[in-house]
């Protein structure tokens, strides 16, 4: 696991849901420093300000739509590398002017499947480093 | 009474022969011959009994113009009934077709057949400007260019641009009732349109209004099952939210409860992954209605693929002695398919071999025979009726369990399955006797091309 290794991985999750919010950071800070954000406008100052090293994105937050703080972390030049796994209940087609996402997880998805996920996209960020360096996640 | 030697055998014979003759020959024709055959008759034949010759030919005349008259009847009398059982035959094709402007363009084309006409078009009124999109021509229909100036009475007789764009002299309009819509026929020439063409046309115009009807009943049924798995959708798609919750804390509190409350976790559990999977079934339903998907045409490893769907179908077992198993004979360890369908499609099938099994063993076994691949799910399960066979695979279909209550789920699973089998060019068959288990298969052959299905109502 990323934590047992490194400095824990700061994960951002996005959901208008207190109880998915609650249940998702009870299932992920054994191993990771769990941020959440109830709206697209919080979850992006959050990312700005901590730099998350990975975002799980609910596409359903309230009457705002995910896919629009997908589409402003992939314009803000020091948030669009960090990689989106798309947590939804609807279908994962992005709109016009999204780019793919890192990961895309039909909703209800095992608490398991999330945390493998999220493991192997924060190595994934961990080890791949501009000049080929090694780095560690934020 | 006439003699008898004479070549009709009798008045009646003559008025028959002259009859028969002239509705063979039409009315000319047939005068010509009763007095052609009075004059030959009259003065070839011997006097009878004093009769002079003057009133004998007038007596053959008559006879003679009596038979014209009957023939030239019988014949108008045919013509009608032909044309009555070809107005029939018309008007019952305008009630075959489903979709309004065909129902629309039947009508016109019946009308030039039944009109002698020499095209037709469906007139709509607009601004109170009669406009048609197309004409009907020498058997063909071809786009009509929007008229660019016309009259304002409403009618298409006075409008001159349609009916000059056309190139009609001589035309024939009759509105379809019911509707905004008048059923135009017209002839390039200035021979005006009898009487019986208009009877005919106003018959067909009545004919076609009952098709619209019928097509509008049908559009408004469709809708409404469009509607109905809109709605089913919406609801299905609002259950994954909180089961996604649900099934999370589950999850969650699994890993700090004794031992009972591990029990309670495994029925939670399972009962949650039941109702997730009626979720999803309703969902794919919606989509799979909505639109026919890609076809994707991957390596897939079918043991992997058996272990997940094993994995998907353990958590229903629960207290039963049923054992789940899979084997993979040599040479079918992989296959070029659709990933998700297949797996979808094989999960489908353990999920109802599961659910209709209550002790013994499910087993997903995979065959390769050259480039075809044969997918089984066998169980020792309460197998099918014969009866029932087919009807598994309808969508809502719900077998008997066996204690012969109805088992639990929406009956979508067989149905999607099949479905998806039909999009990756294959379809499942069932071999199963009741009381004795069941096997599903699915033949996966390699050399095929996948199949596109417009609807899931359509199998």
């Amino acid at each position: 696991m990323p934590g047992r290794d490194l400095p824990r991985a700061r994960v951002l999750i996005v959901d208008d849901d207190a109880d998915a919010r609650w249940m998702t950071e009870q299932a992920l800070r054994a191993d990771y420093a769990v941020l959440t954000a109830a709206n697209g406008v919080d979850a992006l100052a959050q990312a700005r300000r901590t730099h998350p090293a990975v975002l799980v994105v609910d596409l359903t937050l309230g009457r705002d739509s995910g896919w629009n703080l997908i589409r402003s972390l992939q314009e803000d030049a020091e948030l669009a590398d960090v990689p989106v796994v798309v947590l939804t209940a609807a279908g994962p087609t992005p709109p016009p002017g999204v780019r793919p996402c890192a990961a895309y997880l039909a909703k209800p998805c095992s608490l398991l499947r999330l945390r493998t996920t999220l493991d192997r996209l924060v190595l994934e960020r961990t080890t791949r480093a501009p000049n080929g360096t090694r780095r560690q996640a934020s | 009474m006439i003699d008898a030697t004479w070549p009709a055998g009798s008045p009646l014979g003559y008025v028959i022969l002259i009859a028969l003759s002239s509705y063979a020959l039409d009315l000319p024709g047939g005068v010509v011959l009763a007095v052609v055959g009075t004059i030959i008759h009259g003065l070839a034949a011997p006097r009878y009994e004093g009769m002079s010759a003057a009133p004998m030919l007038a007596t053959y005349l008559t006879l003679g113009l009596t038979g014209t008259v009957i023939g030239r009847a019988a014949r108008r009398l045919c013509d009608r009934v032909d044309h009555i059982e070809r107005l029939a035959d018309l008007s019952r094709s305008l009630t075959g077709d489903l979709d309004p402007a065909a129902v629309l363009r039947r009508g016109v084309e019946a009308g030039v057949a039944l009109t002698a006409a020499d095209g037709g078009c469906v007139a709509t009124l607009d601004r109170m400007r009669w406009c048609a999109a197309a004409v009907f021509a020498q058997g063909a229909w071809e786009p009509l260019p929007p008229a660019d100036d016309g009259g304002t009475n409403g009618t298409p007789r006075d409008q001159e641009p349609l009916l000059v764009a056309v190139g009609a002299r001589a035309q024939l309009a009759v509105p379809v009732p019911d509707s905004e819509c008048a059923l135009v026929v017209f002839r390039h020439d200035p021979r005006p349109f009898e009487p019986s063409c208009r009877t005919s046309l106003e018959h067909l115009a009545r004919e076609v209004a009952r098709g619209l009807r019928v097509a509008k009943l049908h559009g408004a049924a469709v809708q409404a099952e469009r509607d109905k798995a809109s709605r089913l959708a919406h609801v299905a798609h609002e259950f994954r939210a909180p089961l996604h919750v649900i099934s999370g804390t589950v999850e969650l509190l699994g890993n700090h409860v004794d031992e009972l409350g591990q029990a309670c976790v495994e029925r939670l559990t399972r009962q949650t992954r039941l109702l997730v999977g009626m979720t999803s079934d309703l969902l794919e339903l919606s989509r799979l209605e909505r639109a026919a998907p890609a076809v994707r045409r991957e390596r897939v490893d079918v043991a992997e693929l058996y272990e997940q769907v094993l994995e998907l179908s353990l958590p229903l077992v629960g207290n039963r002695p049923l054992r789940l198993a899979a084997r993979v004979e040599p040479g079918a360890e992989w296959v070029m398919t659709d990933p998700e369908k297949l797996r979808h499609i094989l999960t489908n099938l353990a999920i109802n071999a599961v659910k209709y099994t209550p002790g013994g063993l499910v087993e997903l076994r995979a065959t390769r025979r050259d480039a075809s691949m044969t997918f089984a799910v066998h169980d020792t399960g309460v197998g099918i009726p014969l009866a029932e066979q087919e009807r598994i695979f309808e969508p809502f279909y719900r077998g008997a369990a066996d204690d012969g209550s109805s088992a639990s789920g929406v009956g979508l699973g067989l149905a999607l399955a099949q479905y998806l089998a039909r999009l990756l060019g294959t379809r499942i068959q069932v071999d199963s006797r009741p009381g004795e288990g069941a096997t599903f298969f699915l033949v996966l052959s390699e050399n095929l091309p996948s199949v596109q299905v417009a609807s899931l109502a359509r199998p």
